[in-house]
């Protein structure tokens, strides 16, 4: 994380729910020198609060206004809401605002929330940043699996197009060859590169640079394609097996699903594997007790790529993962809530363990680091951003190819959304009055956009 | 029980039949055939003499149960059948009371099985009124009622799922009148593209008529004894394409409409249908294979493929002639039938994909009892309890086939006929192969094995269930 002045500055942050995240948050930045007050409905947290993490503790709800204004909400820099209740969080978020919080961040748990409907909840509610812990878990999850290098992914147009922020590899195509040469799959594009924490928005002639991250853009159903021909695994995944079938490993599995050979989830309710049978039926479901060494000899757990345990019960995890380890599975993966364990399990060899408080708690202060930018694009706040428009009958691209249109090289019509499809365009493609497009622009050509797309605004 | 609200419903659908026995007036009193008129008239006036009755004793907004609901649905069919059978007595066109049922529920249940040698002879009025039963019976005579009428209240949902064929009932509108009439409106779409059709391939407005009755219903009803044979070729190719609109799922066209997109159409069950009927015309055409007869047999194959899936029944070929086969062909076509919430019988070939299914997960699972797999259709899962009613659906059939088959062999006749006669009237497809072929009729059968075929009619076009709850003593216990 780069130095920037902002942090040396003593800032005020209030973190609602004292639990795994709010205490990692609260912890990392009252060591950081910050003030910070910790909201919960537990009485019971306030020693640990007061005593192991120095920091202040208001008992009470963070989702109404006598406990936010006792934590001095007001003013405060940074609101985070990270209890265990969506519902509480999203109210908390919108009560903080209008007390004078200047920023929040909301926790919430599903992944759909965000990826779908994340832009409405944002304006809704007045969050700043919403997070699910969920998402974050699967993206770590699949990175793992897949050899992608995704840092970040952000979602446009109710998740239909995604950009994703992902590391280049040495070995990457993006760093062999120039931009013009690389052939990319699908309808993706790269956005741009990003080195030293600044971002460059490349033309044919450029390339990946070693160390360099890169922007890149394509809808949902292609990005996955995108960004395994970026990462350059192309290797085949044969057999996952996924321990539990709750709600994070229905994410996981979704994601991993058109990549595997063949995807086995075993689950010990019976009741919810019939509903994950019913609702996947490509996916071999399992009803058993991971845990039962014979459960997993039988589903072939010795010539399994990789086992993940998503179980939601670190001892189940544990216990599975080991027998997993001790029958042969050649890669193994684990959720660990209690991230103070985390060293234990490395002890015993299980070393690909995703804590999904850490991850949602290292997000946080990213974003607090990069001076409250998101993390994808704000690379020295707000270097480019997304900008989404209307076209206009009067407007100079009605009607025009985008070969036609001169736009500066810093502007990039990244999207088109047309009856409700959204497509990736080529220099051919035409626009039409009624589109919406979705424009990349670089900070120094924001005043451009009104040229060529003259408007309000659509995000 | 509730017997007065019971009977006051079904004293609202006799009024509306007697109204329907009126129509065929229109081409009995220009004919002047006076045993045609006097027939229907009587048939008019005793069905809404008994409609007058039973609202006479009944009430009207009692409020009905699921028993009630199913001795509606089913004593609405029975009533329908013996209110039909007065104008073919009375008329003298059919001298049996046995036999005018027989015909009758022939028609409304769209079976199209017929005891009459000579067709022709019972005169143009009777003979419309024959094709219009199958026209009501298509669409359903509670779904034709509800559209009228709106005499229901919520209750009526569950009648429509009892009559509407299949084992999935989708709600096209939260407001049972709404689907009652878009269903409506498609066979009234589908009715009058056929009319006009016809029209332009040179029929007379009364030969339009009387075939769009018996194709959009798929019930095979032809007023000439050479059934379609009687018209070139044209208009059996025009009648070939309407077989196999109306016996797709009707709510797939409603889809399409509502989105204004074809996607709904590229439905599971449908390209299952259309492959089943491409694989049986090659093969019957292979097996009867005639270098010389190559056009004709290519017409006359698909032609009978597509009659005998839809289950309407028309003929362009004496098929009770073909190689074995062509004709087990044929008889599996039959026990298929058309698509699910068409106007098809058969056990429908959604049903035969999630029973296929669902045996393949029993199987699966006697060498992986650990794995839980879901029955689906067309990638979709079907509830185990959906699953387990389509394979007791199975059995229901194949045990009312079976007992069907062997009280017909009684009286010396032979198996294929007595097999291919319970099949026939099961699946509502009419003619059968042997005696009951196209060149032939049911007129052999004794008085009582009529009333079993008037049985199996019936519950075919019920699809079992709702009559075998007669059959249970607890549904006439409290």
């Amino acid at each position: 994380m780069p130095d920037l002045p902002h942090r040396m500055e003593a800032r005020r942050y209030v973190v609602m729910g004292a639990g795994e995240v709010g205490r990692y948050l609260a912890q990392t930045l009252s060591l950081e020198g910050h003030s910070v007050t910790l909201i919960d409905v537990d009485e019971g947290k306030r020693v640990v609060a007061e005593e192991q993490l120095e920091v202040a503790f208001v008992h009470g709800n963070g989702s109404q206004l006598p406990a936010l204004e006792a934590a001095g909400v007001a003013g405060c820099d940074l609101f985070v809401a990270a209890s265990s209740s969506d519902e509480a969080n999203l109210a908390a978020s919108l009560l903080a605002k209008r007390v004078g919080a200047q920023r929040t961040v909301v926790r919430v748990s599903t992944a759909e929330d965000i990826t779908e409907h994340g832009r409405i909840y944002e304006e809704t509610f007045s969050a700043d940043l919403m997070l699910s812990t969920q998402l974050l878990t699967t993206t770590r999850i699949v990175n793992m699996v897949l050899g992608y290098n995704t840092i970040d992914i952000e979602y446009l147009a109710q998740g239909r197009l995604q950009v994703r922020k992902t590391h280049v590899d040495p070995g990457s195509i993006l760093q062999r060859q120039k931009l013009a040469d690389v052939k990319l799959p699908g309808n993706g594009l790269v956005l741009a590169f990003i080195s030293n924490e600044r971002l460059l928005v490349p033309t044919g002639d450029d390339r990946a640079r070693p160390g360099d991250d890169a922007l890149i853009f394509a809808p949902a159903e292609s990005i996955d394609e995108l960004e395994r021909h970026i990462s350059g695994h192309a290797t085949h995944i044969g057999t996952v097996v996924i321990a539990g079938g709750g709600s994070t490993a229905r994410e996981v599995a979704k994601r991993l699903a058109p990549h595997v050979s063949q995807l086995k989830i075993i689950e010990h309710n019976r009741k919810r594997a019939e509903e994950l049978a019913a609702d996947h039926p490509g996916y071999q479901v399992i009803h058993g007790d991971v845990t039962d060494p014979s459960i997993l000899v039988e589903e072939g757990i010795g010539g399994a790529s990789y086992f993940v345990a998503l179980t939601g019960h670190d001892e189940t995890n544990l216990m599975a993962c080991l027998l997993a380890q001790e029958h042969g599975a050649r890669r193994i993966i684990a959720l660990v809530d209690r991230s103070d364990t985390s060293t234990l399990w490395r002890k015993v060899g299980l070393l690909d363990v995703v804590s999904p408080r850490m991850v949602a708690a290292a997000q946080i202060t990213e974003y607090i680091d990069n001076g409250f930018q998101r993390s994808i694009m704000s690379i020295e706040g707000g270097t480019a951003r997304f900008v989404q428009r209307s076209v206009f009958p009067e407007s100079p691209a009605a009607g025009a190819t985008l070969a036609e249109i001169s736009v500066p090289r810093g502007l990039i019509v990244a999207a088109i959304l047309r009856d409700g499809i959204a497509t990736v365009p080529r220099g051919n493609d035409q626009l039409v009055a009624g589109d919406d497009v979705i424009l990349f622009v670089h900070q120094s050509e924001l005043s451009t956009v009104h040229l060529v797309f003259p408007g309000p605004d659509r995000i | 029980m509730n017997v007065r609200g019971i009977l006051f419903i079904l004293g609202q659908l006799l009024l509306v039949l007697a109204a329907a026995e009126l129509v065929p007036l229109f081409v009995t009193v220009p004919a002047g055939e006076n045993a045609g008129t006097t027939g229907l008239l009587v048939g008019a006036a005793t069905t809404a003499g008994a409609g007058l009755l039973f609202r006479r004793f009944g009430h009207a907004d009692a409020e009905l149960f699921r028993r009630d609901g199913v001795l509606i649905v089913v004593s609405s069919w029975l009533l329908a059948s013996i209110a039909g059978a007065i104008p073919y007595l009375v008329s003298g066109a059919i001298a049996g009371p046995v036999d005018a049922l027989f015909e009758s529920a022939s028609g409304f249940t769209t079976t199209g099985a017929s005891i009459l040698p000579d067709i022709e002879a019972l005169g143009s009025g009777i003979l419309f009124w024959r094709s219009l039963t199958q026209w009501l019976g298509g669409i359903g005579i509670i779904v034709l009622f509800v559209a009228l009428l709106a005499e229901f209240g919520p209750g009526a949902r569950f009648l429509f799922q009892l009559e509407v064929p299949g084992p999935r009932s989708e709600v096209l509108h939260p407001r049972v009148r709404e689907t009652a009439l878009a269903l409506a409106r498609i066979y009234g779409a589908l009715s009058l593209a056929l009319v006009l059709a016809l029209l332009l391939s040179g029929l007379s407005l009364y030969d339009a008529l009387t075939h769009t009755f018996a194709t959009v219903s798929t019930g095979g009803f032809s007023p000439y004894t050479d059934s379609l044979g009687h018209f070139g070729r044209g208009v059996q190719v025009v009648v070939l394409i309407f077989m196999v609109l109306a016996s797709l799922n009707f709510t797939l066209y409603f889809a399409a409409l509502r989105d204004r997109s074809p996607r709904p159409l590229r439905d599971a069950e449908l390209r299952t249908y259309l492959v089943l009927l491409g694989v049986a015309s090659v093969a019957i055409f292979i097996d009867r294979f005639d270098a010389a007869r190559i056009p004709t047999d290519l017409l006359d194959t698909a032609f009978q493929v597509v009659s005998i899936a839809s289950t309407t029944g028309f003929a362009t070929a004496d098929f009770a002639h073909w190689p074995a086969l062509a004709e087990a062909c044929l008889i599996g076509l039959m026990v298929a039938g058309g698509c699910a919430g068409s106007t098809a019988g058969g056990a429908k070939v959604i049903r035969l994909m999630i029973g296929w299914n669902a045996l393949s997960r029993d199987v699966r699972l006697l060498f992986a009892p650990n794995h839980v797999i879901a029955v689906t259709a067309g990638g979709k899962a079907i509830p185990n309890d959906a699953a387990r009613a389509v394979l007791s659906f199975g059995i229901a059939f194949a045990i009312c086939w079976g007992l069907g088959t062997v009280l017909l062999t009684i009286g010396e006749h032979s198996l294929e006929t007595a097999a291919s006669a319970a099949i026939a009237a099961l699946s509502n497809v009419g003619p059968g192969l042997g005696e009951v072929g196209p060149n032939g009729n049911f007129a052999a059968f004794a008085s009582w094995q009529k009333l079993v075929l008037v049985l199996l009619m019936w519950m075919g076009r019920l699809e079992l269930f709702a009559v075998l709850a007669l059959l249970q003593g607890s549904f006439w216990r409290r």
